[in-house]
């Protein structure tokens, strides 16, 4: 379907698809995918699972279109993991997909795992990776073609047309850069541009080579692209999700680019509300927007400014559930999703997000557990405690600072601490602060006094 | 002079707080980017802020290209223009 769709939109100009390599037509795309299938029927993949690294080029974007059209499981993992260590139990084939600049053949490697053996699972199904940084890793299981069909929400959300020219520089292996940027740009028509890494210097090379007219962007791209802009450049419009710009930043950067659209969606039910277009700036920076269409709010009260709850929500399309690493069913879609985040829900049924329920914050627009920043401090041999708090704003979200004791007889300085951090944790959790402290303030039931370290990481932050 | 920046950056980024360079290994083409040093966003921020400042220049978005950007070696030839203009 999705080929055919693409070849229809050959008849209007304009619409290509491009990477930072090369440029297609939709239907040039459609034709390296439909070049895929066979060597995919000829591996005799028909109603298998495969697995898909994919990184935001041409070939990735050919392979993905070929499984979503011949109705195969298909895992999405990125382009650049180790697909051996990463690579679920239940698929035992790999399928990679490179395009030549040059040429119309499209270069398809299929792989067999060693040692493994595909499981049985229903076809039409795609599995995405939760992004949370702990714990086990989890697949979330949609509808391949409920996951498209939704995707149509958001294309009359955002008002995707045929005559935008949409850069994408977030992962298409993410359910954002998927099913609220890829997808639904494809279906619109529109020009699309994938972007590989998401950096400033690519982002301004995109905007000289495919002049973007809107973008798919998360609040840490905003904040580096702010950081090196030197004059405003205007889009149409860019769209901002993974966590939130704070009402100040998004006035800054629509100062600089044009208006800013909040989508507040996760994995499990995709894109779940989104300012339009036609909002007012202050309403558009200090709420998300209305609920996408298909998608209804479902938990018992709808909180306020002062007193928000945790939101649920309720979406007719694509989650069935989630599936552990053999394939197996752990969890059915609850019929009222928990996001984990609390918020409210105004008059106007404006989606206002607040924060997470746990101790979890976002930066980079993924999820950090200071848990684990503590856990990564805590395995330090000549740590005997360490406390970790957020504070201040940073560029990549909400600061962490963390307080480290050192143990007696032993030496280590804050940039020793802050080495081990960034080997050992992901570039977002290593903390901003390190502070070395002779003893940490206490509670009357000896714990460590949380507020009071908060207390003094604002005032570091704000130095 | 472009050895001389070459030094310098190679100091710029062992002082770098968002990735972790080894100075024994780290050669003028090694790459910024993937199969690096793998910088990311805010790397690249920290690095174009220390760079202006130690040389007193600004960058344009011109020179903003990921080629520029790609190795000390590259970024040397850039900084060398600016500070030469």
């Amino acid at each position: 379907m999705l080929c055919k769709m693409m070849r229809y939109r050959d008849r209007t100009p304009g619409g290509t698809i491009s990477d930072v390599t090369q440029t297609r037509t939709h239907g040039g795309v459609a034709d390296l995918a439909d070049q895929v299938k066979e060597h995919l029927t000829a591996a005799g993949l028909t109603g298998k699972c495969v697995v898909l690294p994919l990184n935001n080029d041409i070939g990735s974007l050919a392979a993905l279109i070929a499984a979503l059209d011949m109705r195969l499981a298909c895992a999405l993992l990125p382009g650049a993991i180790d697909v051996d260590a990463a690579c679920p139990d239940f698929a035992d084939t790999v399928v990679r997909v490179t395009v030549a600049p040059d040429s119309d053949t499209p270069e398809v490697e299929i792989t067999k795992i060693a040692g493994r053996t595909a499981h049985d699972v229903e076809q039409a199904r795609v599995y995405l990776r939760t992004s949370g940084s702990t714990g086990k890793p989890k697949w979330c299981v949609h509808h391949a073609d409920l996951l498209v069909a939704t995707s149509e929400s958001c294309i009359d959300r955002l008002e995707i047309a045929e005559d935008d020219r949409v850069m994408i520089p977030v992962p298409i292996n993410h359910m954002y850069g998927l099913g609220a940027g890829l997808l639904p740009s494809i279906l619109g028509g529109a020009a699309i541009h994938l972007v590989g890494r998401g950096n400033p210097l690519d982002v301004f090379q995109a905007e000289r080579d495919f002049e973007p007219n809107m973008a798919f962007m998360v609040p840490s791209q905003c904040r580096s692209l702010m950081a090196m802009r030197r004059k405003p450049r205007a889009y149409r419009q860019i769209v901002v999700a993974g966590d939130r710009l704070s009402a100040d930043e998004a006035a800054k950067f629509e100062g600089l680019h044009g208006p800013v659209l909040n989508l507040y969606g996760c994995t499990e039910l995709g894109a779940i509300a989104a300012a339009r277009p036609s909002m007012d700036a202050e309403t558009r920076h200090e709420f998300t927007g209305p609920l996408i269409d298909g998608v209804r709010y479902c938990a018992p009260e709808k909180g306020t400014a002062e007193e928000p709850t945790p939101l649920a929500f309720k979406a007719t399309g694509n989650f069935i559930g989630y599936a552990d690493e053999t394939g197996a069913p752990t969890d059915v879609a609850p019929q009222c999703y928990a996001t984990g985040d609390v918020g409210y829900i105004s008059e106007d049924g404006y989606v206002r997000v607040m924060g997470r329920a746990d101790h979890a914050i976002k930066r980079d627009g993924l999820f950090v557990h200071l848990s684990e920043v503590e856990g990564c401090l805590a395995g330090i041999d000549a740590v005997a405690e360490a406390v970790v708090v957020t504070a201040g704003e940073t560029r990549r979200g909400v600061g962490i600072t963390a307080f480290c004791v050192i143990a007696k007889s032993a030496t280590l300085s804050e940039d020793d601490i802050r080495a081990h951090c960034i080997n050992a944790l992901p570039s977002r959790a290593v903390p901003d602060v390190i502070k070395v402290v002779e003893t940490l303030p206490r509670l009357d039931n000896g714990k460590s006094d949380r507020m009071a370290l908060a207390a003094q990481a604002a005032e570091l932050a704000a130095l | 002079m472009k050895d001389e920046i070459i030094e310098k950056l190679k100091e710029i980024l062992s002082n770098h707080q968002g990735i972790n360079v080894d100075t024994a290994t780290l050669t003028p083409q090694t790459p910024f980017f993937d199969g690096g040093l793998e910088m990311d966003s805010f790397a690249v921020v920290e690095m174009v802020g220390n760079v202006e400042q130690a040389y007193g220049i600004e960058f344009s978005e011109l020179d903003f290209m990921p080629e520029n950007f790609a190795s000390m070696e590259k970024l040397a030839e850039v900084i060398e223009r600016l500070r030469t203009a």
